[in-house]
This record gives structure tokens, sequence and C-alpha cells, in this order.
């Protein structure tokens, strides 16, 4: 190693954020390079003056009136607050009664039609599924849009995408990427949030001086679209773009032109499908191997 | 029918829980407000809000992962939902490049540096490097947990350190000067002309 490359990674290193092999190669450097261990030395006076310095200096300091008025706030929203975790295991025990009971049914239902699928004809299953759309995805999807992205104005806070999971973030990055390397799509925010009982993981970005809703949702009750394509739908002065990936389905809403809105969904599709093909994104668990919607739940944090 | 038995020892365990692993960071995420904020009510005003989101979120917390990345993570998000209601301009490092072409040389450390001295040093610091070279050298965020809180990539962190910790140490030849310490690096930017650091 040369003491210029040396000098390049000398703080990477002083941050443990090397390599092993190149830290074996930095400490044979600094074995045989007195000049090197020099700067290596000034560096770390300079991180530990540094940190020091902030540390004591009472411009950065915490009052400690501030620390304990906060601490009380904290503490009488802790003791009123509802934590819905605590929330579901201090339910008595009638609560725990009627899970066990549901739990029952569901596993007859599971090993009733995993026994005998033929029961349930194709009709069948396409009136389940009519039934299920009496409202469309694309009208969540639009109605999310428009409570979440544009009015704001939901029955629940969304929850961050960082904080509601990790594999959200994973999902989030496999939107922004390609569109912050198409031009001109500014990301404004990410978050999981209800509308009308759906959960949509939602990235709202900016395009053309219009909001853009990037959304994605379980398909549940709902068909898969039949070929493999971006769908464009109009709805209530909205252009909407559709493409499936897995079990989900993912929407493109804004009031862009029809055109582009549609180029935003086909950015997003191969993006999307080869992030989906790497991991599955929520915790899905299908009671049954086939997709009846009556035995399929999902669980996504919140 | 089924009636909520609540035990009101469940929620003194959250506020427990939350005292003994959320409080302790108060004082580090203060200090991030502060980078951020500049001002001292705003920055409480940050840690606040920061404090009573966590709270709110804090069942997602998972026991024995790093707290205070977490906060901090609320409290970029907060900061960021901030920023957006008051302006919908965007934050853009237009400087980076200008500031990188001129930074001429590693300066030497003086030991008889001070506190003050170093503080003077890091406000002459773009803001968009101090605050990666503070939340690294100072709260010893990794580089990855940085590239999450900013939302860029881990090579912008990369290389907004490196620009900032060279601004810093270009900074900090100025106090060699005033202590009197010559070196030959410094005998260069004179013949030069005195080149600006």
């Amino acid at each position: 190693m040369k003491c210029q490359d040396f000098r390049e990674i000398i703080d990477s290193y002083l941050c443990d954020e090397l390599l092993t092999e190149t830290n074996h190669e930095v400490l044979r450097h600094l074995e045989a390079c007195a000049n090197c261990r020099g700067v290596i030395e000034s560096r770390r006076i300079l991180r530990t003056r540094m940190k020091s310095a902030v540390k004591n200096s009472p411009q950065f300091q915490i009052r400690d009136g501030f620390y304990n008025s906060l601490c009380a706030q904290l503490k009488q929203s802790a003791i009123a607050a509802e934590s819905p975790k605590n929330l579901f295991w201090t339910r008595d025990l009638s609560w725990m009664a009627l899970a066990a009971s549901l739990i029952i049914t569901f596993g007859l239902g599971f090993w009733f039609f995993q026994t005998q699928p033929e029961n349930l004809s194709p009709i069948d299953v396409a009136q389940i599924n009519n039934e299920a759309q009496k409202v469309s995805l694309a009208d969540f999807a639009v109605g999310d849009h428009q409570n979440c992205a544009v009015k704001y104005n939901l029955a629940e806070e969304p929850v961050e995408i960082n904080l509601a999971s990790a594999q959200y973030a994973d999902l989030r990055q496999a939107v922004l990427t390609p569109l912050q390397n198409a031009a001109q799509y500014e990301f404004l925010e990410s978050h999981t949030c209800k509308y009308q009982g759906r959960n949509f993981t939602h990235l709202v970005f900016r395009h053309q001086g219009k909001t853009v809703s990037i959304l994605l949702t379980d398909l549940q009750n709902y068909p898969a679209l039949k070929n493999d394509e971006v769908a464009k739908i109009a709805s209530n002065g909205y252009q909407i773009a559709r493409f499936d990936v897995k079990n989900k389905a993912v929407f493109v809403v804004s009031d862009l032109s029809e055109q582009e809105n549609s180029a935003t969904a086909k950015i997003l599709e191969n993006p999307l499908k080869q992030q989906f093909s790497a991991s599955e994104h929520t915790r899905t668990t299908s009671f049954s191997k086939i997709n009846y919607p009556v035995f399929q739940t999902t669980f996504i944090s919140r | 029918m089924f009636k909520l038995v609540k035990g009101k020892s469940d929620k003194e365990r959250l506020w427990q829980d939350f005292e003994q692993e959320a409080m302790p960071h108060a004082a580090d995420l203060f200090r991030v407000a502060m980078f951020l904020k500049r001002e001292r009510d705003a920055a409480e005003d940050l840690v606040q809000e920061t404090m009573m989101q966590a709270l709110k979120s804090f069942h997602r917390y998972e026991k024995g992962t790093n707290c205070k990345a977490w906060l901090t993570t609320i409290m970029y998000h907060t900061h960021y939902k901030q920023l957006r209601k008051q302006t919908n301009l965007r934050l853009v490092a237009d400087t980076e490049e200008r500031i990188a072409e001129t930074v001429q040389f590693e300066a030497p450390i003086p030991q008889q540096l001070t506190d003050e001295d170093v503080l003077q040093a890091l406000k002459k610091v773009p803001e968009t490097f101090r605050e990666v070279v503070l939340l690294c050298d100072v709260e010893g965020f990794a580089y990855k947990e940085i590239a999450s809180f900013l939302d860029v990539p881990i090579g912008t962190v990369m290389s907004r350190l490196h620009r900032g910790r060279k601004v810093l140490r270009g900074e900090l030849t100025v106090y060699a000067r005033n202590y009197g310490i010559e070196t030959n690096q410094l005998k260069e930017v004179r013949k030069e002309g005195g080149k600006s650091l």
C-alpha cells in the first residue's frame, strides 16, 4: 500500500469501516512507514479533540430543566397511552378463548380445503372474487392517493417506512433508485398507511409539478392481472397505471398525462419485479396453498 | 361483552422500558438536534417531538438493537417533515464540488488546540459536510446509518466525510500558525501566494 492510498482510507480505518483484509494492509503499512504513523496520530488527536470539544461545549448540552420536563411529559403520555402491543396481552381470558376458537375454525377450514379442493369450483371462486371487487383495487389506490398524498387526511397517522419495517426500507430503495436515476422525480415521503382498512406501502414523489403516488397493496381477495403488462386506468380525474408483482398490485396514481403516468410505472416495473423475486416483501402467511381468499391472512406492521 | 382489563402496571412497564432504553440518549439526540437546528429552542422542540413519536412507536423497537440510531432516524424524519411544512424547496448540496477543489493539502494538527479552536474551525466547515463529520466522528454512527438518516447513498456520505475532514484540517492550520508551528506544508502555501484553504 502506498502512502497516498493509506491517507485516503485512514479515516475509514479509524471509524472501523474497512474490511478485515484492508485493515491488515493498513497495519502492515503503518509498521513500515513512520510518516504515516505521524499522520494517523494527528488524525486521532483531531477526532478526540473534536469529540470532547462538542460534547463539553455548553452550547450542545441538554438543559436539566428541559430534560426533566421532557421526562415528565413522556411519562404522562406513556401512562395515558394505549400501547397496541401491550393492549393485546392485557385483555382478559375471554379474548384468548375467542382467539383459540378462531384458530380452530381456520384450522378446520384449512384442513377441509386442503384435502378437498375440488369441492370449490372455479365459478364459486369467481363469485367470491366478484363480490370482493365491488370496490376495485384502483378505487382504493385513488382514495389513498387523495386522502394521504394530496389532502393528508387519514384516520390513522401513516408510519414512516423505515420505522414500519426494515423490509419496507429495502422496497423503498427499490423504488427510489430507478426514479432518482430518471430525471426530475423529487422524493417527498415514504410510509405505510391505511385507507378504508386496506394497507398500502406508499411513496410520494413530485414530478413536473404534480404529486405522484406509488402504492403497493396485497392482492388479498382480488385477482391478479391477466397479462404481465402495465394496465392503464383513468378514475375520478386521476391517471392510474397498475402492474402486479408476486401477490401484490403496484399502482402509480397521479394527475400527470396518461403517457407520463404509464412511463413512471414502466420505470418501476422491472426493478420491483427483481426486488420481489429476491425476497418476499410482506410477512404473508397463507393457510392454504390454494389461493382461496377466505383463508388468507396478511399481517402488515403498522 | 369482552371487557378490557388493562393493568396499570403494563403502561408503567412501557414507560420503564422507554426510560431505560431511550431516555439515556436524550443528550445525544439534543446534540444532533443542535447540528440540525442551530438554535436551542428549535432543537428542544425537535427532541421533544422525536421522543413523543418514539414513545408512540416504541412497540416497534426491537430491544437490544441500536436505540440511538433508531431515535436518530425518527429525528431526521421529523426534521424533514418540519422542513417540508416550512418550504417546498429541496435542499441541495451545490457547494460540494467548489469546496472540494479549494482544499489543497492535509494540514498538521497542533497539539495545543483548545476546544474553542476546534469549535471555531468546525463552524467554518460547510454545513453539508459538517453534519456528516459530526454524526460520524462525534456521535459515532456508521456510514450506513448516516446514509439512512440523510437518505443519500453511502458513497455520498463517504465523499462528504472526506471533504469535510479535509476542510476541517485545513481550517486548523490557521491555528497551527497562531501557535507558531511552522511546517513545510505551510511554507509551501505561502510560496503559492497564500492560496486559500
